[in-house]
């Protein structure tokens, strides 16, 4: 496990971006943690840099709704969405599928690499 | 000296000359009689015969896009894999070329029991896309399936066992204004697409018989 997070480290560093402040240890585990799930389940829809996808697939980057409603996020991604959401003041309404096959501690790193990697962490 | 002029031309004309796509598919040989010389031709295939509603509820069919250069692909709305990647690639294709009006991109769903026309215009109007220069196209799954597979060589069918029930293959493929396939590029890749608009022009550029 540690080599894993070793080799990750520069890469999780990149993505963080320049003008982001270093990542502590924690939060350099959460992103190794999170990096493969994230490729698996949400890439495909919220892109790569989760950006969405015009106004069809809301963006995780800088998400005013995922800031506001941090609980909901592991609901959703296990129960899927329904019916229309506003988010950073566009409105999106295709639903999102639910997925029933990640684990309780897949979940947990998976909203943790949304919050840290995509700046919904909070002040 | 005249050889090294000659040399020079030649250079200048392959360099000015564009590259030309293949004709994908299969092809006939005709031969027949002109002025009473046997003279042989070449037949490919084209795109056969279609007609679908589009995201507007208008009918769209092979007339409308004789003609024109288009992009086909084949995709689902509650797709959770590749379709989202392939219709980011493909507003790339929009925002380049959908003011040219001899330009069009044609993606038909593979679920029309759950792709309504009103869904289909949802999902059009969430992309920003609008006709003629993007339609969304709806007509029995049967129907669709059978024209992906015959007319642009795509896989389209359902699969209980892939994610959204359905498989179906990523391809965005070109075709020309004789309504010929020219090319099939990955549109989960961002490079493919990048050459798919390089490409574009090099047909508009054909003459079109």
């Amino acid at each position: 496990m540690k080599k894993r997070i070793s080799f990750f480290v520069p890469l999780l560093v990149g993505l963080l971006g320049c003008g982001d402040s270093q990542p502590g240890p924690d939060q350099m585990q959460a992103l190794a943690s999170g990096y493969g799930l994230y490729e698996t389940h949400c890439l495909n829809c919220h892109g790569q840099e989760g950006e969405g996808l015009a106004n069809l697939i809301p963006p995780l980057k800088n998400s005013d709704w995922i800031l506001q409603h941090p609980d909901s996020v592991p609901y959703i991604i296990r129960h899927g969405k329904q019916g229309p959401m506003l988010v950073n003041g566009k409105r999106y309404s295709l639903a999102m599928p639910a997925n029933k096959i990640l684990t309780n501690e897949e979940l947990q790193m998976l909203c943790n690499y949304i919050r840290i990697r995509f700046g919904n962490a909070g002040k | 000296m005249k050889i090294s002029k000659l040399a020079g031309i030649a250079l200048l004309l392959s360099a000015c000359s564009e590259p030309v796509l293949p004709i994908l598919g299969p092809r006939e040989v005709e031969v027949k009689q002109v002025n009473g010389k046997e003279v042989v031709d070449t037949i490919y295939k084209t795109i056969p015969d279609f007609s679908f509603y589009n995201q507007d509820g208008d009918i769209i069919t092979k007339k409308d896009v004789m003609g024109k250069v288009y992009v086909a692909d084949f995709f689902f709305v509650t797709c959770p894999t590749i379709c989202p990647r392939m219709k980011r690639n493909l507003l790339k294709v929009y925002e380049a070329y959908g003011n040219e009006p001899n330009v069009m991109l044609l993606s038909h769903t593979i679920d029309p029991d759950h792709d309504s026309i009103s869904v289909l215009k949802d999902y059009a109007e969430g992309l920003g896309a609008k006709a003629p220069a993007w339609h969304f196209l709806r007509a029995e799954r049967e129907y669709t399936w059978k024209l992906a597979e015959e007319g642009y060589y795509a896989t389209a069918m359902a699969d209980s066992l892939e994610p959204g029930g359905f498989v179906h293959s990523g391809g965005l493929i070109l075709v020309d204004q004789l309504g010929r396939v020219r090319g099939v590029y990955d549109g989960t890749s961002e490079s493919e697409t990048k050459q798919l608009i390089n490409d574009i022009p090099l047909l508009l550029h054909e003459k079109k018989d």
